[in-house]
């Protein structure tokens, strides 16, 4: 049963938002009920508090008329429910995309500016909502989970390039092939995390799949976009 | 007597000086330094008349560099001012010297004390000239190296003539010993002066750049009160409007005119930047300042920008952040300059253990591959434009509580840069 919460303080757009979703859980048969709407954010927090939450359904507006607005709202919600899928309510002038995606990892947005189009993006972030939760366990694709800076993230194996030393110790960076990332943590603690992992070089963890081609004479390794690794003469032993 | 003849070339220098520098001594505080200064030379001088000549150069120099202010100090015109003194004072004692020994042979007093009146005189006649006539044509003239050249070369010989005439083997090294001191604390004040001005220019830089950014501040909130000022006016007129309809009843009407007035409405609030508003949030002058400058620039440039601070961002005290921010942003401008579409988003978050700061721009279709750009020397844009996003990652692999991600999507080019808090290592 994934629980759903709706905070908005203006009455007539909450409970138009109450019908569209009661509607759509109906026409859908989700597994979904709506457990609080509200327009006073306390109440979300307070049952947050009195009962465990795994992956509830938000959707908030921004601006509630109270001292908490809805950023601030979602932030709170975030630490009591880890998984919890936000949607924010917004409109085009208070539209926060920046803020929605990364301070609170917001599901998706929905602009109320529009109100023809907001019953489709209902349906859709309930439509999403639903297959998060029907996928709970990672399907058998090689995931690799990095702590990246205090988050937990997950990159797919075959992205993966190489990990490199930077002038820092215990900085590296990792190299994808669309994605270059700065992080903490030492070249041999992700050696560990795949068997592709292979360290050609004191500075160097290749992700053995995507070595294109390899320089014997100079020692040098070259992978898939083209970027460039060094190798040490064990390095060339261990890649044969 | 005896004391006089020793201390009798400080005092002409000081009285050289005063004659030439009369606005310096407006402050009394000033005089009763002098008198200070040649008190405790003369009792140094009893034993070298010349090394005490030395440090009373020093002194005078010193209390140029306290007192006065922070527009004249131009070195050479300083080091030149002072200096005459020193020289004139010489010069003329080489002149007068004959007359003065025979006036102490000649053991009439009389005699002497004349003597050493026309030096005064002279000195005075000689001193009021030069500070009247030559030592702005000097300064007009820009001849303040080239005198000051000749000057320090002059008391370079009288210096080397001192110690060929008193230098034996057994004063030597404290005669030395004086020389080497007095150049080291001479170095030390030139230095700390340079510093001085240095310091002082890169305030003044940068409170240009904040006048401006609060100028542009002004600006736009006057804006906006102008937006909003229209657009009160224009909600009463709707407001009356829809009244009317609803009284004749008529809600095909109603509906056309909500439809028709509504719209544009919206469109005022969606055009309605909150940029500036948002830089309140950070406390960090140097960051709030870097944002400023850049999203003017991209405003002039008219591309769009959004803004987004919700937390208060203090200060991070990095100049390698502020470079970095710096080179990001130029590189968005750039590109959205050149696409003439886009939007750049800027956030800046407080994440806890981290800030992160976020700068994301749309990019030219068919743009070049992310390990391609991070090539050292390469710019999308051609030869020698930019700063490459290589240098961008050199500045961030050198600190160790910054960390950068760049990405490049479908549409997007986005950068991450995580500033880490100091509880974290």
């Amino acid at each position: 049963m994934i629980p759903i919460f709706i905070c908005e303080d203006d009455s007539i757009q909450r409970q138009r938002l109450v019908t569209i979703i009661s509607q759509n859980i109906m026409i859908e048969d989700y597994d979904m009920e709506i457990k609080i709407a509200t327009d006073n954010p306390n109440d979300i927090l307070t049952y947050l508090e009195e009962n465990k939450v795994p992956r509830g359904v938000y959707f908030l507006d921004i601006d509630l008329g109270h001292d908490l607005n809805g950023i601030q709202l979602g932030s709170e919600i975030r630490k009591q429910d880890m998984d919890a899928k936000i949607i924010f309510i917004t409109t085009h002038s208070e539209l926060l995309s920046l803020t929605f995606t990364y301070k609170i990892e917001a599901m998706d947005y929905i602009i109320k500016d529009e109100p023809d189009l907001i019953r489709s993006r209902v349906h859709e972030s309930l439509e999403r909502a639903n297959a998060y939760h029907l996928f709970n366990e990672t399907t058998a694709t090689d995931r690799i989970k990095l702590q990246i800076n205090n988050q937990t993230r997950f990159f797919e194996l075959e992205d993966i390039l190489f990990f490199e030393t930077s002038d820092i110790p215990h900085k590296i960076c990792l190299h994808l092939t669309n994605r270059t990332i700065e992080f903490y943590s030492g070249l041999n603690d992700v050696l560990e995390l795949s068997e592709s992992f292979i360290r050609v070089h004191k500075s160097f963890v290749v992700n053995i799949n995507n070595v294109a081609t390899i320089d014997k004479k100079n020692r040098i390794l070259t992978m898939t976009n083209g970027s460039q690794c060094f190798v040490s003469v064990r390095g060339l032993k261990l890649l044969k | 007597m005896f004391l006089y003849l020793t201390l009798s070339e400080l005092i002409k220098i000081v009285f050289c000086y005063i004659v030439i520098d009369k606005p310096f001594f407006k402050d009394n505080k000033n005089k009763l330094f002098i008198f200070l200064i040649t008190i405790v030379c003369g009792v140094v001088a009893n034993s070298f008349t010349f090394i005490s000549v030395l440090f009373l150069f020093l002194f005078l120099f010193f209390l140029n560099l306290n007192v006065r202010n922070t527009n004249e100090l131009d070195i050479f015109y300083l080091m030149t001012s002072i200096l005459f003194p020193f020289i004139m004072t010489t010069g003329l004692n080489l002149i007068i010297h004959p007359f003065v020994k025979n006036a102490l042979l000649s053991g009439n007093i009389t005699y002497f004390y004349l003597v050493e009146l026309i030096n005064y005189i002279l000195l005075f006649l000689i001193s009021s000239l030069v500070s009247k006539y030559l030592l702005d044509f000097f300064k007009r003239n820009h001849l303040e190296k080239l005198i000051f050249t000749i000057f320090i070369g002059l008391f370079f010989v009288n210096l080397s003539y001192n110690i060929y005439l008193f230098v034996n083997m057994n004063n030597a090294p404290l005669i030395f010993g004086s020389i080497i001191l007095f150049f080291a604390i001479l170095f030390f004040l030139i230095i700390h002066s340079l510093s001085d001005k240095q310091h002082l220019q890169v305030e003044v830089e940068s409170q240009k750049i904040e006048q401006r950014y609060l100028r542009q501040y002004a600006n736009e909130m006057q804006e906006q009160y102008d937006e909003l000022r229209k657009f009160k006016h224009d909600y009463t007129n709707i407001l009356s409007s829809l009244d009317y309809f609803i009284s004749l009843g008529d809600v095909e009407k109603l509906k056309e005119y909500y439809t028709t007035s509504i719209q544009p409405t919206q469109q005022i609030f969606e055009k309605n930047s909150i940029t500036f508003r948002n830089l309140e949030n950070i406390q960090a002058e140097d960051i709030k300042s870097i944002l400023a400058i850049k999203l003017m620039l991209a405003k002039e440039k008219n591309i769009d920008v959004k803004l987004e601070v919700p937390d208060q961002i203090p200060a991070q005290n990095s100049l390698s952040l502020i470079r970095m921010l710096g080179i990001v942003l130029d590189n968005s401008i750039e590109e959205l300059d050149f696409l003439k579409g886009g939007t750049l988003q800027v956030g800046i978050f407080d994440l806890e253990k981290y800030y992160l700061f976020i700068i994301k721009n749309n990019h030219r279709p068919n743009i070049e591959s992310l390990y391609q750009l991070q090539q050292p020397g390469y710019s999308s844009k051609g030869e020698n434009r930019g700063i490459g996003l290589s240098n961008l990652m050199e500045l961030s692999k050198k600190e160790s509580h910054i960390a950068l991600e760049t990405e490049i999507t479908e549409k997007f080019f986005i950068q991450k840069i995580t500033v880490l808090k100091d509880d974290i290592k």
